[in-house]
């Protein structure tokens, strides 16, 4: 018989997740605050307060501010920024911090130029025809009721910290979405985000006012359990990083996680035998841009297996990577890297597999087949792993399930590509893109999902509407 | 992969268990005939083969010269799917400290169990004193195929029992509860207050937290009793050696000459160890059925040559391993290490200096 047993096993019953009056979020109040943890105020490395979430501006200046308003102010903000990072102090500095090369710096400032475009900043706002700044700036119709989008309020955005471009994102999404944030500077690089509140001091504004940046050192609990019981948490790392900062995050917070993820190029037959050098511009500067050490990057490549053919392919791929060091600069390529890829060349030598000279500081290799295996270890630093199957859809079934896919890059008749799309949709990737696209220039999802939307809350108002 | 053999698996076995190893009274030609029949063996393995055809190898080893010759394998050729196998595989050797279970098992044949469990007996036998208890800070080995995967607690070494199999009590204190691996520290140290001379055992980033919260106590192993450990020092940043055998002293009452550690992988079917008794546990002896030898990074890293270095200089570590019946065992390693005490003989001893890469 139902409604048997005390209230409370009855109400878990009914209620399941509701949990309204079970779920509690602490204060975390850490009783001390770890060596090195300071909060930037006016430029200065200060202390952060007793109750460290105080530090957490709020955005009720951003709440008042027209999405309009915001995205005029980001334009020049986000340009005066990438001219910051420009300067030629700033640039060696950044080189020192980040290990990349100058020209790629200059590559990711130019993303972060486009970030801070009109167009990109409005199309943030675009979840397929739903305009999100609408909702946003106030209440709309929908099936019967009304609806609004409000921000989630004051959050903590903890930093990757391997590329520029990659900090910009976060700052970008939260302003947009009209929140305010505590942006953690990634250890190795304090650098960037103090260049950014730099400029956002000169440019007085409600999207500079909720602006913090801070850091501590990672594996503070205390200090993570209290700022991460705010209104939400953003994360950026891999995969253990992200479990350790789930833990902390208290259960009334919003966690928007971002995994360590990559992607992997198709190459088909037919392109095989109709390239040219502008498409292996495009393929190589997809496999160089960060040195693969981006969310982006591609690590993987399936080639449809097409003889003689295909080791050509691979051969001329090998010259063009080689060649576009002289356009794009190798980064730092740390000693123990360095000697796991000469390892892994020696090997594919044996097997007779390394298609590119071991001499070169970049890599090709061509292997056969594709299974698995092939996704327990990864090479980075300009490194093609490439693998030749019957068919693209063998390669799909094996990359499709893991759990770090983030995209297939496609180098294949477009009709093909068509094809494949709709197979793709059904895998683990979140984009489907080009070659020489890999570094996103437009306002995709992120991860999957719109990262606007993510930082919203929707409102329903569900009264009759009384002048109807 | 798998090939039809010349020798068979039997006789291979036969001919490798006569060889014991020891750690005085080695015997130069004894064990350059047993290189060369593995050598043989190994070439089985149409990779291998052609790496030997491929270079300026011998057709037979007969001098401790042949065996720098000897095309070497990298030892993360052996994990996956092990195109170097010579045999269909039976079962795995289990090592944790991976993030992926498939990662951290070798394959091998039941064959190539016995021996690697036999030869792992007869070298624990000869390093260690004759303790009575030995309390292991790992899974019992019933236990072990069933810890969930993927598992990077370094509590899971199926190879382990070998080593402590010979002691009239031996209990293993880490199960799987709901939250990952649990020690029992109170049975731990119920255990170690037990008459008779008693060895404690695991890797040292667990035995150095559990020496920490048993320090309000103290243990006496026994005039015995040793400290043993293996799977590497990695976790101990910070912790210099001498602090752990400090602590140790502190602890358990155990000196630093009973104190030893093995130096093994998973890829070697034996390993390199101090004996109880020895100067500084930090220099491993070589047992008389294993050679090893360094190799310098820069050539590796510059022009992929393996190029041998000088003694006592430091290099990357080349085990060869003529009881590996499953795989080529001329194993490129990425330890950095330090040999002295000439090529082959009691006196070598190898020297851990540090990783190399991977």
């Amino acid at each position: 018989m139902a409604r048997q047993g005390d209230t409370e096993g009855i109400r878990a019953g009914y209620r399941g997740g509701c949990g309204a009056d079970t779920l509690q979020t602490e204060d975390h109040i850490p009783s001390s605050l770890p060596d090195g943890a300071y909060v930037l105020q006016e430029g200065e490395r200060v202390d952060f307060p007793e109750d460290p979430r105080e530090a957490i501006p709020d955005n009720y200046a951003l709440r008042d501010t027209s999405s309009e308003e915001i995205i005029e102010y980001l334009e020049t903000a986000i340009t005066k920024f990438a001219d910051k990072l420009l300067e030629e102090d700033n640039l060696g500095e950044l080189q020192e911090v980040t290990g990349e090369s100058k020209d790629m710096l200059r590559y990711d400032i130019s993303i972060i130029r486009d970030m801070g475009s009109r167009e990109y900043l409005e199309g943030l706002l675009q979840m397929g025809e739903t305009d999100l700044s609408e909702y946003i700036e106030g209440w709309q119709k929908a099936q019967g009721y009304d609806e609004r989008a409000v921000p989630l309020g004051k959050g903590v955005n903890v930093n990757a910290g391997h590329n520029v471009a990659a900090v910009i994102a976060p700052e970008i999404w939260r302003a947009v979405s009209k929140n305010a944030v505590m942006h953690k500077m990634p250890s190795s690089d304090q650098f960037t985000l103090e260049k950014l509140d730099e400029t956002y001091r000169e440019n007085p504004h409600p999207v500079a006012d909720t602006f913090k940046a801070g850091y501590w050192p990672g594996g503070s609990k205390e200090l993570e359990r209290n700022l991460f019981s705010a209104d939400y948490v953003m994360a950026w790392g891999d995969d253990p990083t992200i479990d350790s900062i789930k833990e902390k995050v208290a259960p009334t917070t919003n966690f928007v996680p971002f995994h360590f993820e990559f992607g992997a190029y198709l190459v088909d037959a037919e392109t095989q035998e109709n390239y040219d050098k502008e498409l292996l511009g495009r393929i190589v500067a997809d496999f160089s841009w960060g040195d693969q050490l981006l969310c982006f990057s591609p690590l993987l490549m399936a080639v449809e297996d097409h003889g003689d053919i295909t080791d050509a392919f691979l051969e001329d791929v090998a010259e063009a990577l080689e060649a576009y060091r002289e356009e794009m600069e190798l980064g730092t390529v740390p000693r123990d890297e360095k000697m796991k890829i000469a390892r892994e060349k020696k090997t594919a030598q044996s097997y007779g597999e390394l298609v590119s000279d071991f001499k070169n500081q970049t890599t090709v290799v061509l292997r056969d087949g594709f299974s698995e295996n092939d996704l327990y270890e990864f090479f980075n630093f300009r490194f093609i792993d490439a693998h030749k199957v019957d068919s693209l859809e063998d390669a799909i079934s094996v990359l499709g399930d893991n759990e770090n896919l983030q995209e297939f890059i496609l180098a294949t008749d477009p009709n093909y590509g068509d094809d494949l799309r709709d197979q793709l949709v059904h895998t683990n990737a979140k984009r489907i893109t080009a070659p020489g696209r890999a570094p996103p220039r437009q306002p995709i999802p992120w991860d999957g999902r719109h990262p606007i939307n993510q930082l919203l809350k929707w409102v329903s108002d569900e009264r009759p509407n009384y002048s109807e | 992969m798998a090939q039809d053999k010349n020798i068979s698996t039997s006789e291979t076995l036969t001919n490798s268990l006569s060889f014991q190893p020891i750690f005085s009274g080695y015997d130069t030609s004894e064990f350059l005939e047993s290189v060369n029949q593995a050598y043989q063996h190994w070439q089985q393995n149409e990779h291998y083969q052609d790496r030997v055809h491929s270079s300026s190898t011998p057709e037979r080893v007969s001098s401790l010269e042949d065996l720098y010759k000897l095309p070497t394998v990298d030892m993360a050729e052996f994990k996956g799917q092990n195109p170097l196998a010579i045999s269909e595989p039976d079962r795995y050797v289990t090592t944790s400290g991976t993030s992926s279970g498939t990662r951290g098992r070798i394959p091998v044949t039941e064959d190539g169990w016995v021996l690697r469990h036999q030869n792992s007996q007869n070298i624990a036998a000869a390093v260690l004193p004759d303790i009575d208890n030995a309390a292991v800070l790992s899974l019992p080995p019933e236990l072990v195929e069933k810890a969930p995967e993927p598992h990077s607690s370094r509590y899971i070494f199926n190879i382990l029992p070998s080593y402590f199999e010979q002691f009239d009590d031996t209990e293993y204190f880490i199960e799987f509860g709901e939250n990952g691996p649990d020690l029992d520290i109170e049975g731990l140290s119920r255990y170690l207050a037990k008459d008779g001379d008693t060895g404690i055992a695991g890797v040292p980033s667990k035995i150095y937290p559990v020496m920490q919260k048993l320090k309000e106590e103290r243990y006496d192993l026994g005039e015995d009793g040793t400290v043993i450990t293996g799977g590497g020092w990695k976790g101990m940043d910070g912790v210099p050696n001498d602090e752990f055998r400090e602590l140790a002293k502190e602890v358990f009452n155990v000196d630093e000459d009973h104190h030893t550690d093995f130096y093994a992988a998973t890829e070697f079917t034996g390993f390199f160890a101090n004996k109880v008794g020895d100067d500084d546990p930090d220099l491993k002896r070589v047992p008389s059925n294993m050679f090893a030898y360094t190799v310098d990074e820069d050539a590796l890293l510059l022009e992929g040559e393996v190029e041998r270095t000088e003694e006592g200089e430091e290099g990357l570590l080349v085990v060869i391993d003529p009881l590996n019946i499953d795989a080529p065992g001329v194993i490129l390693t990425d330890d950095v290490v330090r040999k002295t005490g000439g090529e082959y003989g009691e006196d070598v001893r190898i020297e851990h200096v540090g990783r190399g890469s991977m």
